[in-house]
């Protein structure tokens, strides 16, 4: 029969056998320390956690002032003669760190029965696991805190203690997210107590040189940092995935020389700087440009539009002659890829330095491509691309030798190899080079079959060839064959289709110029409707052709017209484009066109001075364009009859034309000719003839036939033997 | 919902045997290590004492994400039954000791005796044990928690989800049952 005083509530666990079971029991299992047990100047409170070294216990001071730490008791470990001394060592080692963001070493010392225990600052915070995960920090963030931890790893190194042991559970963050490193040195200290015993430190975070049985190093301390970034963020940036590879290289020379050089390439990541991880390829550089430098919206609207509808276009041209083309596609969606983070990141809210930020980062990249040692099939590719940007900026020079590099690609498809044929000619039409493009427009032809791509391509060769004819003075040509491309696109695409604006915007020009103003304006309109209808109003395309109109407007006199879409289109180029950008400054120049052309000179000349203050801010003042709105101001002034400042205007036009990149190509003489008007308009007739001459030899070379040219080259020869000019 | 403590110990006893040796193997390691220095037989407040004891284990379990307990009422219901088959276990060493012949010295202590005598007891405890859980599973498990784990009245009830009262009548009728009271059958 059961004993009363025995079955009782707990009796299970207060009597003889109960005590008897726990005797019996291994001795390890004697070092847990109960919870009000004194360790110390400590009590234990309640038990933390476990760690591969020992257990974990809230404790506090007995005394005086209360004091809450971590105590840390450390596993029952093989003894050697010198522990005591290492251990004194070390706890004076740890006793000297004294840094906000490690949690310090108040005490230590050996319980009465030989356990080794740590008391360390007691730090309210979440594991380094647990914060990410409760907290859910965005990317900033962690890369934040962890930029942190390296810098209290870094502030260790400086007093040369090495942690050896870097990992989240050795990672507190508090409640104001300021993290603090735990553990400091312990790892070391146990190690050096028993050499025989299985390592403290966590077996997947320990550097292959501590997994061998090395000293440990800064450089393990490095290793074990680049784990942590990789584990802090699930999915790393490219170049962040870059710095953590780095740091965790096998061997340790080829890892950051110490953690403040970790920590400056994951800050130079962080303000868009260059990393030391990454070999400088040209996209890491240009995009890091990008992203330091930011776009305005405009410029960013246009330069991403450009990219991605040239690289989309790419896609798909590749798509539509597909057949073997599984591996170039998918070479042209990573490019499209790459492209896309290009510009992606741009910060539209920045304003400044808009258009030549693009322009640099555009220039810095097609550099690359030429100079870097990418896959062939890429460098073609993004050759292409950057080539097809360049075409649409109207920059054939630097278009010119990328879209030949796209060429050489051999395992072009015949349609790509016919746009790429096409863009090269577009970008050559220039009076020097008609032959060879139109040498390059026939093999373009060749290439083409029946079917309906290539039919289609053959209505942008047509629209090329038409342009060429037109550059090559043969306008009534350019103008059948401009009409028959655009009857076929019509077909092809339908009458309301995008694909007529820029057929109609080319026609519109010939007829204009051919002298049926009227018709050149209707087609204009026509286009100039389309563009809206399917661009809208803030477009490039919209924007050219509404310029264009207003510029035939301006011929036939239609002024109020003419002036009205001249401020809506300006408006839009404002919104587009920004002030200060090369189309505001083309605007302006239309402005000024607009109002020359009024007779209104006075009010044109400072229009074109605003257009030459906007050219000369950017970096490359001498372009086409800056020389145009030179030639124009000069034209002007010497409506006014003022010659000093309409040859101070020339003179500069023709330096500018002489060293700029882009303007000679189309100087048929002309240049020369205004600064010799200039001159014999002040009397100066030695000096008027000598640019006369000049501009008499390159007028015979590049433009025989230009009848009103040879006359009035003539006239300036004759200057001091007739009558100056009126 | 957490799954019932009375219901979770059935599925345990019905279905998954080894679901059962699982958590109770670990359990059982778990209040071995913990209770080593504890020297809750030199102390009038073991019942105190046993409620830290299965906080730390539920701690040190769950913390290690060895096994699937989220559920704090589970373990404690689970610590009885745990606590019976360790003492059983070690009840039945101790006797095998005597009977073994050889081994066992001529000359027993008074403490000696004191476990063993213990250790008859509680083999005849968890045999009545048994013949109450056929007639009456919750009592069984209201001595499980109160006898073998030291729990409260008040994490009795938690643990098996029954009010306070119940916990006392249960283990009023229970006590009546194992000491040959009143009402026994």
């Amino acid at each position: 029969m059961l004993r009363k005083d025995w079955f009782k509530p707990g009796g299970a666990l207060g009597g003889a056998l109960f005590e008897d079971w726990q005797r019996s029991q291994p001795e390890g299992f004697s070092e847990v320390p109960a919870c009000g047990q004194r360790i110390g100047a400590f009590v234990v409170k309640r038990p933390i956690g476990e760690g591969g070294m020992g257990a974990v216990y809230l404790a506090e001071r007995v005394g005086e002032f209360e004091q809450r730490v971590a105590l840390k008791l450390i596993k029952r470990r093989s003894r050697g003669d010198d522990v005591e001394r290492l251990f004194k060592r070390e706890r004076q080692l740890l006793a000297r760190l004294n840094h906000a963001g490690i949690a310090r070493l108040i005490d230590g010392g050996q319980t009465d029965d030989g356990q080794h225990w740590f008391a360390m600052e007691w730090i309210d915070g979440a594991t380094l696991d647990a914060w990410l995960k409760h907290s859910a920090p965005d990317l900033a963030a962690r890369i934040d805190v962890f930029a942190r931890i390296a810098l209290n790893v870094a502030a260790a190194h400086e007093q040369l203690v090495i942690h050896g042991d870097i990992k989240p559970s050795n990672i507190l963050i508090d409640a104001k997210g300021q993290p603090f490193l735990l553990d400091f040195g312990i790892a070391r200290a146990l190690d050096a107590l028993d050499a025989d015993e299985p390592t403290a430190m966590t077996p997947t975070i320990a550097s292959p040189e501590q997994a061998a049985g090395s000293a440990l190093t800064v450089r393990s301390d490095v290793f074990q940092l680049g784990r942590l970034l990789a584990r802090m963020i699930d999915a790393l940036p490219a170049p962040l995935a870059a710095i953590a590879a780095k740091a965790q290289s096998e061997d340790p020379a080829q890892r950051y020389p110490d953690v403040r050089a970790l920590i400056d390439d994951v800050r130079a990541w962080q303000a868009h700087r260059p990393i030391a991880a990454l070999p400088q390829s040209w996209w890491t550089r240009s995009r890091l440009f990008v992203r330091r430098h930011g776009f305005a919206t405009g410029a960013i609207t246009v330069a991403a539009m450009l990219l991605l509808g040239a690289t989309a276009l790419y896609v798909f041209h590749i798509d539509a002659a597909r057949k073997e083309a599984q591996g170039s596609l998918a070479t042209a969606r990573a490019t499209m890829d790459f492209l896309t983070g290009l510009l992606g990141r741009a910060d539209p809210r920045r304003g400044a330095g808009r258009e030549a930020t693009v322009e640099s980062v555009l220039i810095a990249a097609s550099e690359e491509v030429k100079a870097s040692a990418m896959p062939s099939d890429q460098r073609a590719r993004l050759s292409a691309v950057l080539g097809e940007i360049f075409t649409q900026r109207e920059d054939n020079h630097r278009a010119i030798p990328l879209l030949r590099q796209a060429l050489e690609n051999p395992s072009l498809q015949p349609l790509e190899r016919v746009r790429l044929l096409r863009m090269l000619a577009r970008s050559l039409v220039t009076p020097k080079a008609l032959d060879e493009a139109n040498a390059l427009l026939a093999q373009a032809y060749v290439l083409l079959d029946n079917s309906r791509a290539a039919r289609e391509e053959r209505t942008h060769l047509d629209r090329i060839r038409a342009l060429m004819m037109y550059f090559g003075s043969d306008l009534p040509a350019a103008i059948a064959l401009q009409q028959q491309a655009l009857g076929d696109a019509e077909t092809l695409f339908g009458a309301d289709a995008e694909e007529l604006v820029t057929h109609l915007t080319n026609l519109g020009q010939f007829l204009g110029v051919g002298g049926d103003v009227p018709a050149g304006i209707a087609v204009l309109e026509r286009g100039y409707a389309l563009s809206l209808k399917h661009y809208g109003a803030d477009n490039t395309r919209t924007i050219n052709l509404g310029g264009a109109l207003a510029q035939s407007l301006g011929f036939q006199k239609e002024f109020a017209r003419a002036a009205k879409l001249l401020d809506d289109t300006l408006a839009a180029t404002l919104r587009v484009f920004g002030e200060g950008s090369p189309n505001h400054a083309l605007m302006l120049m239309a402005k000024a066109d607009l109002s020359e052309r009024r007779g209104d000179c006075a009010a044109a000349v400072p229009q074109y001075r605003a257009a030459l203050d906007v050219w000369n801010a950017m970096p490359r003042a001498n372009d086409l364009n800056s020389v145009s709105t030179l030639q124009g101001m000069g034209d002007c002034l010497m409506k006014l009859q003022d010659y000093p400042n309409a040859l101070a205007a020339y003179e500069e036009m023709l330096r500018r034309d002489r060293s700029g990149q882009h303007a000679s190509d189309i100087n048929i003489g002309n240049r020369e000719l205004k600064v010799a008007q200039a001159l014999a308009a002040l009397g100066q007739c030695a000096l008027a003839r000598k640019y006369a001459d000049e501009a008499d030899t390159l007028a015979q070379k590049m433009a025989p036939n230009r009848k009103w040219l040879h006359e009035q080259i003539a006239a300036v020869r004759s200057c001091g033997s007739t009558a100056p000019p009126a | 919902m957490s799954v019932e403590p009375t219901q979770l110990l059935n599925e345990i006893r019905a279905g998954d045997k080894r679901a059962f040796d699982q958590l109770a193997a670990q359990l059982y390691q778990e209040l071995r290590r913990l209770s080593g220095k504890m020297r809750i037989g030199q102390r009038q407040d073991a019942t105190l004492d046993t409620t830290a004891l299965v906080h730390e284990a539920y701690l040190r379990m769950s913390g290690a994400g060895s096994i699937a307990i989220n559920d704090r009422k589970h373990l404690f219901a689970l610590a009885g039954r745990v606590m019976r088959q360790v003492l059983i276990d070690h009840a039945r060493e101790r006797l095998a000791d005597k009977r073994g012949g050889g081994a066992v010295p001529t000359t027993l202590s008074d403490k000696d005796l004191a476990v063993l005598d213990e250790a008859e007891q509680m083999v005849a405890l968890d045999q009545a044990l048994q013949s109450l859980a056929a007639h009456d599973p919750r009592q069984a498990q209201v001595v499980e928690c109160r006898f073998f784990a030291g729990l409260s009245e008040e994490e009795t009830a938690e643990a098996l989800g029954v009010s306070v009262r119940t916990v006392q009548l249960d283990w009023a009728k229970a006590r009546r049952h194992l000491l040959g009271g009143d009402d026994a059958a």
